[in-house]
């Protein structure tokens, strides 16, 4: 594919302010989150409404970070792959949207939570997100469920769709529309 | 006991404990990949400090920009402890923000509302 090519998809998709596709780490995240200031401050993106975008970007970086050092089968040496980016749909209404890969596991928990959060209001999210907030007290276990209940939060809308690339690998797609 | 700086860096706050003054200062992003194994030792250290103290008036002064689900937990936990000594210590809270900034406001009436014993004030900064 021509470079011109991909600038065309982004334009296309409306109007793309950061994509990328790759490894994944922490500095990369650090150095995403200054050039997301940036494009705040040149697109004069309302203040709530940047700081949403922010924290759901944190978030959906760093459970693709996450789900990535988990075990797959016959793959022992799987890297934090994985794409997001944010864009626009029309004047106002931003969306970010992320792409990585999931065990069978991790799809099923996934699924689970995102199902559980559709059947809930705006006020509901808000008190479950709350009381995880209070129950995972001292149970120092890695990540209570209370990520996507952050990202639920600050959300206009929620997509997501799983594909089956082998028994145990899956592309998991999420789309946020930011309040 | 000593005073205690952890310096700021990109994703993680500045830590600041002076000791004598009884002020606790945590400022800045706070989005770790491994947040636990960052505030672990200050939580045992805030328990000890807490333990030992002598004068029992303590301010603590949070400003945190960005930060990740984790650490709202870790927040959480830290006033949790302070609640737990707020019998024997006088606490200030100041959950400081930028006063355009509605998230980080929010998310502090939340804290202010979850622990309703605590002297927990909500500044915005111009």
């Amino acid at each position: 594919m021509a470079i011109k090519d991909i600038r065309k998809l982004i334009e296309d998709g409306g109007i793309v302010f950061m994509t990328y596709v790759g490894f994944m780490s922490q500095s990369l995240l650090s150095g995403m989150i200054e050039a997301l200031e940036q494009e705040k401050d040149i697109r004069q993106i309302p203040c709530n409404m940047s700081h949403n975008i922010f924290t759901v970007f944190i978030e959906m970086t760093q459970n693709i970070m996450k789900y990535s050092k988990n075990e797959f089968d016959n793959e022992n040496n799987f890297k934090s792959n994985g794409l997001i980016l944010v864009g626009k749909h029309n004047n106002e209404n931003i969306y970010i949207h992320s792409q990585n890969i999931v065990n069978e596991n991790d799809k099923k928990r996934i699924k689970k939570r995102l199902e559980e959060i559709k059947q809930l209001n705006e006020e509901e999210i808000k008190q479950k997100y709350r009381q995880l907030r209070r129950t995972a007290i001292n149970s120092h276990k890695k990540g209570a469920g209370i990520g996507f209940y952050e990202i639920a939060k600050r959300a206009r809308k929620i997509n997501y769709e799983f594909t089956e690339i082998s028994p145990n690998k899956f592309n998991f797609y999420l789309t946020i529309n930011i309040k | 006991m000593e005073n205690f700086i952890i310096k700021e860096t990109k994703y993680t706050p500045e830590v600041n404990l002076n000791v004598k003054e009884g002020i606790l200062n945590i400022k800045g992003n706070s989005y770790p990949e491994n947040t636990l194994e960052f505030y672990d030792p200050i939580l045992n250290l805030l328990e000890k400090f807490f333990k030992d103290i002598e004068n029992k008036n303590i301010i603590l002064n949070i400003e945190i920009v960005y930060f990740n689900s984790s650490s709202s937990r870790v927040f959480f936990e830290i006033f949790d402890l302070i609640e737990d000594f707020s019998n024997s210590l006088n606490f200030v809270i100041n959950w400081i923000c930028h006063n355009d900034n509605e998230g980080v406001l929010e998310i502090g009436e939340d804290f202010k509302e979850d622990f309703e014993k605590l002297n927990f004030n909500i500044i915005s900064k111009t």
